[in-house]
């Protein structure tokens, strides 16, 4: 069935992002894919061109309707230009609602940078085997099947591809959006325009074992030695225990994994494990009990799904639907502002490990997952895997690395091999 | 292989010192090769190239050309000589001479063009008070002109010397903004005579220029506050 309607509205999660946006800062995120050999311009261009029409969802750019944002597809895929900038270069506004998405490459690596607002890590995951499976085909001549998330480009998305699942899958009880605000470490604001980049590389085994010997999941572990280094920081900055604050990580849910849903759209939500510092020195053992403990209560279907509902309720709310865009905006600015980063001391994104095809693993060498540092946080931090290894990327506004600094000394003292490199020019 | 003696990490082969703690990387058996290519490009921010100064003013004389000669051939054409078509002219010279100043006078120093756009001022008001027979230039337009060059030029100082600091800027501008006001209400009640009172109005600009200046400075004096407020307003 050929499908006729050229826009979508956007989901609940990607509403905010427009309105969250300033001159200067817009929520993008990168993925690549690092091949064995030097990319053909030309091939990915075609490449692109053809997985085009198969991501109606992606392939898209942001205007602005009178009374919400919405997505309208692109009619010719975007120029494939060579990376010149940073990492997560600015994406400025106005190029947005030209194009919300761009592909770039640099020697072997083809670059993929999103606008949150097309798609969550899953759906630009999809997006990036996609087309490097494409540009495979195109420059090898070799028949890469449609499973482990390469999808078959000669058929149209399917509905369920395209749908919101947050308001299909919104329930009933509603949780409140009641928080405290969490440590926010400080540091020396970077003037210009750059993002500092450092990858960590590690064998996914080494970790595996350590979160083996605490019974937790590689993400807990992390979270666990993020909260010690962040521990370690605010002890340093702030020397009277009682008025140290909450240290709080904040680490998306992939919603896909609690329901049915097959979205090439955002559906994540979230939950913000931490530890209280004002009430004294916890050892490594009490922050991996406390979080993994945390996780626990709030990973559950119910609670995610009473979050979905909140979110939701705001959105079908028929007095805020009526609300012009322009007030809109401003009052979710205010309230993004006032209280969207307070909560959580950092992000950690774990994309978890990348399956792809058999056959294209003999031309991959890695991936990489890089967040922006968010509006007002100084630093973010993203994780994916891929053939045993696994790439830790901090980015960062501020000068200083001392987060960087402890976090990967705290691996290396518990006996896991670190690797690290930076965009230090 | 390098490993920095510091963190303890393995450091990739292109980096010269540790990303981590900037400890430097001294491996005898394998010294820094700059040569070695990095996974990410070189950033260079591109400059945007601004039109030259000549072709804009090429083009503003162009554009006032056009009034010029329809002003002037009316005139000559109604009363036989140049009358009230003087006037014109002298005003689009005047502005011509402005939009040069700011072209060219702005690139050796913005004082002097300040001081210069002070004097293309003076000098248009005098030829208008000299050609109507006017008694108000030295009373009231030379002290004003004056006074206001002095403020462009105050403002500009300040911009200069606290760069960082735009709400001290704006405060310090308030104040000799308000001044300028009561200057204005004195002389044009001392010299043309309008007003009751030799300060009257400006009391109203003076208070409220005054409050709002001590609270900008107070603003940009408390970082926290001026952070949130930053956040808080932003459009």
């Amino acid at each position: 069935m050929k499908r006729t309607q050229k826009w979508l509205k956007l989901d609940n999660a990607a509403k905010i992002y427009p309105a969250a946006k300033t001159k200067n800062w817009t929520n993008i995120y990168r993925l690549s894919a690092t091949l064995k050999e030097d990319i053909d311009p030309d091939i990915l261009a075609k490449s692109l061109n053809d997985i085009k029409r198969r991501f109606p969802s992606i392939c898209v750019k942001l205007k602005a309707g009178i009374f919400w944002y919405y997505l309208e597809e692109i009619d010719n895929a975007p120029e494939v230009c060579e990376e010149g900038g940073y990492t997560c270069m600015r994406m400025k506004f106005s190029d947005i609602k030209k194009c919300a998405f761009r592909v770039l490459y640099y020697k072997n690596r083809i670059t993929t940078e999103f606008f949150h607002s097309l798609t969550d890590g899953n759906g630009a995951l999809i997006f990036l085997k996609t087309l490097t499976a494409t540009y495979l085909e195109n420059k090898y001549g070799i028949d890469v099947p449609h499973e482990n998330g390469v999808l078959d480009i000669s058929r149209i998305a399917r509905r369920d591809e395209l749908e919101d699942s947050f308001l299909k899958y919104s329930g009933k009880v509603s949780m409140g959006r009641k928080d405290t605000d969490a440590y926010i470490y400080k540091g020396t604001h970077i003037l210009e325009d750059f993002t500092p980049l450092i990858t960590g590389e590690i064998a996914v085994e080494d970790i595996k074992k350590r979160a083996k010997e605490y019974n937790v999941s590689i993400t807990t572990y992390l979270a666990a030695v993020m909260t010690d280094a962040l521990q370690q920081m605010q002890a340093e900055e702030i020397k009277r225990v009682r008025s140290r604050k909450p240290i709080k990580i904040l680490l998306p849910v992939n919603l896909r994994s609690f329901y049915p849903s097959n979205t090439l759209r955002n559906f994540v939500l979230y939950i913000i494990p931490g530890i209280k510092p004002n009430m004294g020195h916890y050892s490594f053992d009490e922050i991996v009990k406390s979080i993994h403990h945390q996780m626990g209560y709030e990973l559950t279907e119910k609670q995610m799904n009473s979050r979905i509902v909140t979110n939701v309720r705001d959105e079908l709310n028929p007095i805020v639907r009526i609300i012009p865009l322009f007030m809109k905006n401003v009052v979710m600015k205010i309230i993004y502002n006032m209280s969207g980063e307070k909560k959580s001391t950092i992000t950690i994104s774990n994309l978890g490990d990348v399956k792809l095809p058999e056959i294209m693993n003999d031309y991959i060498d890695r991936f990489d997952f890089i967040l922006t540092p968010q509006l007002t946080l100084p630093g973010n931090c993203s994780v994916i895997s891929y053939k045993g290894k696994m790439y830790i990327s901090f980015v960062r506004n501020i000068n200083e690395t001392t987060l960087e600094k402890y976090f990967f000394t705290r691996l290396v003292k518990n006996g896991i091999h670190v690797k690290i490199e930076s965009n230090r020019r | 292989m390098s490993y920095c003696v510091n963190c303890g990490v393995e450091l990739a082969e292109y980096e010269k010192c540790c990303p981590l703690c900037d400890t430097e990387v001294i491996n005898p058996k394998s010294p820094f090769d700059p040569k070695i290519k990095k996974p990410y490009p070189t950033y260079t921010p591109t400059i945007k190239a601004k039109p030259e100064a000549k072709s804009v003013l090429a083009i503003v004389a162009i554009i006032f050309m056009l009034p010029c000669a329809l002003c002037l051939l009316a005139d000559i054409l109604t009363y036989k000589s140049i009358t009230w078509s003087a006037y014109v002219l002298i005003g689009l010279a005047a502005v011509f001479s402005l939009v040069a100043s700011s072209l060219y006078c702005r690139k050796i120093s913005p004082i002097l063009e300040e001081g210069f756009d002070g004097a293309v001022l003076a000098l248009t008001a005098m030829y208008v008070n000299y050609e109507t027979g006017g008694t108000w230039f030295l009373t009231f337009a030379l002290p004003v002109i004056g006074y206001f060059t002095f403020t462009m030029i105050a403002i500009t100082l300040m911009k200069k010397i606290l760069k960082p600091f735009i709400l001290s800027i704006l405060g310090g501008s308030c104040f000799v903004i308000a001044l300028f006001c009561v200057l204005v209400d004195v002389l044009l009640t001392l010299s043309i005579g309008i007003g009751r009172y030799v300060v009257g109005w400006s009391l109203f600009p003076l208070v409220t220029l005054f409050i709002i200046g001590t609270a900008l400075l107070f603003i940009d004096k408390n970082i926290p506050l001026k952070r949130k407020l930053a956040k808080m307003f932003f459009i």
